[in-house]
């Protein structure tokens, strides 16, 4: 990771490849010069595994001087372009290919808006305290939790706990700022959270009646939860806000285990016949198994089912944990049924709240 | 231009055989994209450097549906030229 070859590196690695030397080097030469030639001849140059190399111009265009605030024009000029080849693309993005574009409602959106502005306001933020409760940083979070297995260096792991923390610290003081600007709104906050709610009884079809029971607790556990800037946000923020121990998230994840358990209906992974068992390696999370077994990674929650006891918190898997594979039957698990996604997804969704507040 | 094109003429300039060509060529694409992938940057001297660029995550908005999506971070590859090559960009004018 990050480290900075040059060409001499590039020369090394042709040679342990099994090819002379002085060819190595005259090849990896001419390789670059030819690029540069051909790409002033006018052509575009494509290498295959890599991509394109063209001039292409860029027109005369209005600018302004950062310094001065003048207005400068900067002639057209070419630019060298170079457009990495679809297969390069992913290969690079391997650590991240896991993760999907998420649709947002406007609230989550607006939310997110706010966290921008926040920074700009107050970079400073990361002196608070670290009971911020996870606001908004669950969007990516069931993959993020461990985004930097691949790389086995420890600095990118700090990279992503700093971010995490950062974010953590920016969701409080906005959640400060607009608990001071519109403290009074507490009315607002509870009636918000009986209508999101509803959107997930649709979600999942069996548990009204736990849900609606949850809601109730979530709103009374919550007299701070006047911006329900998220539609979880409250559930999560309340057992945190209240303590920030686990102690006081049992009952809310209880909530939402009955929840996810009652969406299983039927369903229940631990009855199932194990496949058989592997153990987990640096880098790997259940969706990255879910996928390989299962054919798409939103049947991680069977194989989190099937665990329960050896994963106390799917977003905090440790390497070298020893997981059971069940054998899966095809009226569950089936990723050309959207039913069988869909209900996946509603577990799926489930399981997030549920662990959201012991991130 | 198609690769072949442009094998032949890494061919003519170094004298080495066609298949040597190809396979050398297919070998550092191999070791570029695997410096690339580890997040490891290879820099030319005078041609330029080829990096890993992370982008990071943002909103974006459907423009038919006017949907919101957040966009996850990825990485990308990107080239950089160099200072040589940039001098040399600069001054070239078109191929007429």
């Amino acid at each position: 990771m990050n480290n900075r070859y040059v060409l001499s590196d590039l020369v090394d690695a042709l040679v342990k490849a099994g090819h002379k030397r002085r060819d190595a080097e005259e090849f990896a030469r001419v390789f670059f010069a030819q690029i540069e030639e051909q790409v002033f001849r006018g052509d575009t140059v494509k290498i295959k595994g890599l991509g394109l190399f063209r001039l292409i111009l860029s027109g005369a265009r209005e600018s302004v001087n950062v310094n001065t605030g003048e207005r400068i024009k900067i002639d057209e000029h070419y630019k060298l372009q170079f457009l990495p080849e679809a297969g390069l693309k992913e290969m690079v993005n391997v650590p991240y290919a896991h993760l999907d574009p998420i649709p947002l409602d406007d609230e989550t959106a607006a939310a997110l808006a706010a966290k921008t502005d926040a920074v700009s306001d107050e970079p400073a933020g990361d002196t608070k305290p670290e009971v911020a409760p996870a606001k908004e940083a669950p969007v990516f979070e069931v993959e993020e939790s461990q985004p930097s297995e691949n790389q086995k260096s420890d600095k990118k792991g700090t990279t992503i706990a700093w971010i995490i923390f950062v974010l953590l610290a920016l969701a409080l003081i906005v959640y400060a700022l607009c608990s001071t600007v519109f403290s009074g709104d507490n009315r607002n906050a509870r009636r918000t959270r009986p209508v999101v709610r509803n959107e997930v009884v649709t979600e999942v079809p069996a548990a009204p009646a736990a849900e609606q029971a949850e809601a109730v607790q979530t709103a009374e556990q919550a007299p701070a939860a006047q911006l329900a800037e998220k539609p979880q946000a409250a559930d999560k923020q309340a057992p945190a806000a209240a303590k920030p121990s686990e102690a006081a998230a049992p009952k809310t994840a209880q909530t939402a285990q009955q929840v996810a358990d009652k969406a299983a209906a039927a369903v229940d992974a631990s009855k199932w016949e194990v496949q058989r068992e592997i153990t987990l390696g640096q880098g790997e999370r259940l969706t990255l198994v879910a996928q390989q077994y299962y054919g798409d990674k939103v049947y991680w929650v069977y194989l989190y089912q099937a665990n329960r006891d050896r994963i106390p918190n799917p977003n905090k898997i440790t390497a070298g944990t020893k997981i059971r594979i069940p054998k899966a039957p095809a009226s569950v698990v089936n990723p050309k049924d959207p039913a069988s996604l869909q209900k996946a997804a509603a577990l799926e969704e489930a399981y997030r709240k549920q662990f959201a507040s012991k991130k | 231009m198609k690769e072949n094109d442009f094998l032949s003429a890494v061919r003519s300039e170094t004298g080495f055989s066609a298949k040597l060509t190809e396979q050398m060529t297919r070998q550092l694409v191999e070791i570029l994209s695997g410096m690339l992938s580890a997040g490891d940057s290879l820099t030319i001297h005078g041609f330029g450097t080829f990096e890993l660029k992370k982008k990071e995550e943002r909103l974006s908005v459907n423009p038919v549906s006017g949907k919101r999506f957040m966009i996850p971070p990825k990485r990308v590859p990107a080239f950089r030229p160099g200072a040589t090559l940039k001098e040399r960009i600069k001054n070239y004018k078109g191929n007429e």
